[in-house]
């Protein structure tokens, strides 16, 4: 059977190749990857090309356009040829169906039937046909065809296609679709009141004298028209009861237009939600190394003022709509939800280009969960989380969160520090928060820096405006002594160490100093050993 | 031992409170007007006591305008922390009064009530988790050390009347200080509270009532207050 092992062969050759997978990826991004930026140009591009094809078209009905536009129209259907044979050919990945089919064949130990395969293969191909945009795409290429005249009925559907590109206009139809109850309910009465208002202005009007209402249709137009409150007045009932039956129909028909515009407005105001949501993934779509924030309360609303201060992305996660929509008032990106919904935060980046996620619930049971459903997602995010509870602090860790924050100890913490030595405490907090011009910031000792085996005694910290606070070194580097110690996780902090102290590749020097001195002092740093010291 | 300070409040926050200063040994007591929460801070094994905070002769009896020197508003109100606040300034002008608010706007009246210090449990949290993302080595060592339980202090001396240092540069304070001790910088209370960076390069002149900020462990900062004290300079 050599067809059949040319098609296994085949379907492998193309499992296997990154070049296949990747040439359909590309093309998955351009045309049918919601969250891709390609896409939104390729629609773009379309809306326009379509726009201006059925302008051409309809301008042809009477005037003639020279050859210019036969050649634009080829290059529109060409265009349209190709877009529907790409999409037919993104709808599925047949190599798996005859894959499949060839390993089932082999498990069972049955004969591969290579036509029953491509049944399939053709069946899947034959759904996609099936679909109702497919078909719009498939006879919009046709108005081109010139000698069958009709054919340019088909123009309607080109501008159907639009539904395509444009998403707002998908959302109209999914708005329909989703309220088929109700509207299935609203014409089953509209049908009846048409048929009860038909019928008995026939029977009342048919027979009198100067009546218009002649036949059934009559009837049906005018009750049609009266009951849309439309009214035209070319057909008016003359004798009372027909009057009586009109009567009744205005205001059966005030109840069904108010009925309809309730459901779509209704339907609408759920759907804007979704809307505006898609907006906002699509907005964090764009951004790299983002933050995801989890709950706007007081402390949420401390950290995003500070986040967007500085500049960086961040987009905000909250149960509570209200919060929600104050976070738009300040300009955020927020989106209402559940923040412990994994695929909620998936949509805002977990797991590809988020590199924070904060749990700032009021919560704690919700902190750890989103802990948990983070680390999960990504072993590489940092996660910050807020414990109420002590008892909690161990939860997060265990959970994977990198750092915890646990209000009350913070503030007790403050309180108590401020109260023996409220100048110093100030003074202190003030630099390490970087409120006033003095910093306390960290300086990596790197291979080949000046620093690099020099000793503390030889660094005039002073000259430079400089105060050295200390120096971290890791446990792998060996240790030095006569120096004061402390002990931090994996670390440890020499704090004011002495002249002797040889600095090597991997310490952290915390300099104290104004920012323009320790920028100055960095700068010395990295020039390397070939520059002599820096002068005073 | 007597207390020195006095903490309003039998909340969890209260009690977080308490701990802290248990740790760094400062002796307290727990008020509050809510007897189960007295309760419960008892049964956590602290000292606490029931109290109308609204009576001034309350307060009085429990040492305000005597010997408590530090006051702790840490009342689940706002309202009810600004009413403690004026109450206990009214009692003693010299007391050092630290709140908490809830609402942000509660700051600035707990500051007009007379308090030094207002902490706002949502803001310095929210500072913090962004200095986590931003410089988490330096969060994590000052909460190791200077503001953690290991034996690094930041403390402030004030220089004493009759002490050798006035008059004399910052630089030349500097050359005596063999201590291990760091010298952040002075805070001069007559021009501000805004901190004097020790390496500046503007020398500043010591003066009377200056205060010094300096970080180190326990006993090098008690040697150096000694020193300060001294009537004349050390040699050398």
């Amino acid at each position: 059977m050599p067809i059949a092992q040319l098609l296994v062969n085949l379907a492998y050759r193309q499992q296997a190749s990154s070049r296949y997978a990747g040439l359909k990826e590309f093309f998955r991004k351009f045309l049918t990857d919601p969250r891709s930026h390609r896409r939104v140009l390729f629609d773009g591009f379309m809306i326009v090309l379509v726009l201006v094809s059925v302008m051409v078209l309809i301008y042809e009905v009477r005037k003639p356009l020279g050859p210019w536009a036969d050649v634009f129209e080829v290059f529109v259907v060409t265009v349209f040829v190709l877009e529907y044979l790409l999409r037919m050919w993104l709808y599925n990945d047949s190599h798996r169906i005859v894959i499949e089919h060839w390993e089932r064949a082999e498990l069972m130990g049955l004969p591969f039937s290579p036509g029953r395969a491509m049944w399939m293969v053709l069946r899947r191909k034959l759904s996609f046909m099936a679909s109702p945009m497919a078909i719009i795409d498939l006879l919009s290429i046709l108005p081109s065809y010139r000698p069958l005249r009709f054919l340019r009925l088909f123009l309607l559907f080109r501008l159907l296609k639009l539904f395509r590109y444009a998403r707002n206009l998908n959302a109209f139809g999914q708005v329909l679709v989703e309220k088929r109850f109700e509207l299935y309910t609203l014409s089953v009465f509209v049908g009846s009141v048409l048929l009860i208002a038909t019928v008995a202005i026939y029977l009342f009007e048919a027979e009198a004298p100067d009546s218009r209402v002649l036949t059934l249709m009559d009837a049906l137009y005018w009750a049609a028209i009266t009951l849309t409150t439309v009214g035209y007045g070319d057909i008016v009932p003359v004798t009372p009861e027909g009057r009586v039956v009109a009567m009744v129909l205005v205001f059966a028909g005030i109840g069904v237009i108010s009925f309809a515009t309730s459901i779509v407005v209704m339907a609408f105001h759920e759907k804007m939600r979704e809307l505006h949501d898609n907006r906002v993934f699509a907005a964090v779509e764009r951004q790299r190394d983002t933050t995801i924030v989890c709950g706007y309360g007081r402390i949420g609303q401390e950290v995003a003022a500070r986040l967007a201060a500085a500049g960086d992305d961040f987009i905000i996660v909250d149960r509570n709509p209200a919060a929600v929509e104050l976070a738009r008032k300040e300009g955020y990106l927020a989106v209402a939800g559940d923040s412990t919904d994994g695929g909620l935060l998936a949509n805002l980046g977990l797991g590809r280009q988020a590199s924070r996620i904060l749990c700032l619930t009021h919560d704690d049971v919700s902190n750890v969960y989103i802990t948990l459903t983070a680390r999960q997602a990504d072993p590489r995010i940092l996660i910050i989380s807020r414990a109420n509870k002590a008892e909690t602090v161990r939860k997060l860790t265990q959970a994977g969160a990198t750092h915890v924050v646990r209000p009350y100890e913070v503030v007790a913490r403050m309180a108590s520090e401020f109260i023996g030595q409220p100048v110093a405490f100030d003074a202190l907090y003030d630099v390490v928060t970087r409120a006033t011009g003095i910093h306390l910031e960290p300086l990596a000792v790197r291979q080949n820096d000046w620093l690099e085996k020099q000793r503390v005694g030889e660094i005039d910290f002073a000259a430079q405006h400089l105060l050295l606070f200390g120096v971290i070194r890791p446990h792998a580097s060996p240790g030095a002594n006569g120096h004061t110690r402390y002990d931090l996780p994996g670390r440890h902090f020499y704090f004011n160490p002495g002249p002797d102290l040889l600095l090597r590749q991997g310490d952290v020097l915390m300099l104290i100093g104004y920012q323009a001195s320790l920028t100055r002092f960095r700068e010395l740093a990295g020039r390397g050993r070939k520059r002599s010291r820096p002068e005073p | 031992m007597t207390p020195r300070y006095a903490l309003f409040g039998c909340n969890p926050l209260a009690i977080e409170v308490a701990w802290r200063l248990t740790m760094v040994q400062l002796p307290f007591i727990m008020l509050d007007r809510d007897p189960a929460l007295v309760a419960h801070a008892r049964e956590e094994g602290l000292v606490a006591e029931q109290i109308d905070y609204t009576d001034d002769d309350a307060l009085r009896a429990v040492g305000i305008g005597g010997h408590i020197q530090g006051v702790f508003c840490l009342l689940g109100e706002d309202s009810e922390n600004v009413f403690l606040a004026i109450s206990t300034r009214a009692l003693d002008p010299g007391l050092r009064i630290v709140a908490v608010c809830q609402a942000r706007e509660a700051a600035a009246k707990l500051l007009a009530a007379g308090a030094d210090k207002v902490v706002d449990p949502y803001e310095i949290s929210g500072a913090r988790v962004h200095e986590l993302i931003e410089r988490p080595e330096v969060v994590e060592l000052m909460e190791q050390t200077v503001f953690g339980l290991q034996d690094l202090n930041i403390a402030e001396v004030t220089i004493p009347v009759g002490s050798w240092l006035h008059g004399v540069h910052l630089s030349e304070l500097r050359r005596h200080m063999l201590q291990n001790v760091i010298l952040l910088g002075v805070v001069d209370l007559e021009r501000g509270k805004d901190l004097i960076f020790s390496t500046r390069g503007i020398d500043h002149h010591l003066d009377y009532q200056d205060v010094l900020v300096v970080i180190g462990p326990r006993q090098d900062v008690e040697s150096f207050r000694a020193m300060l004290e001294s009537r004349r300079a050390p040699s050398g």
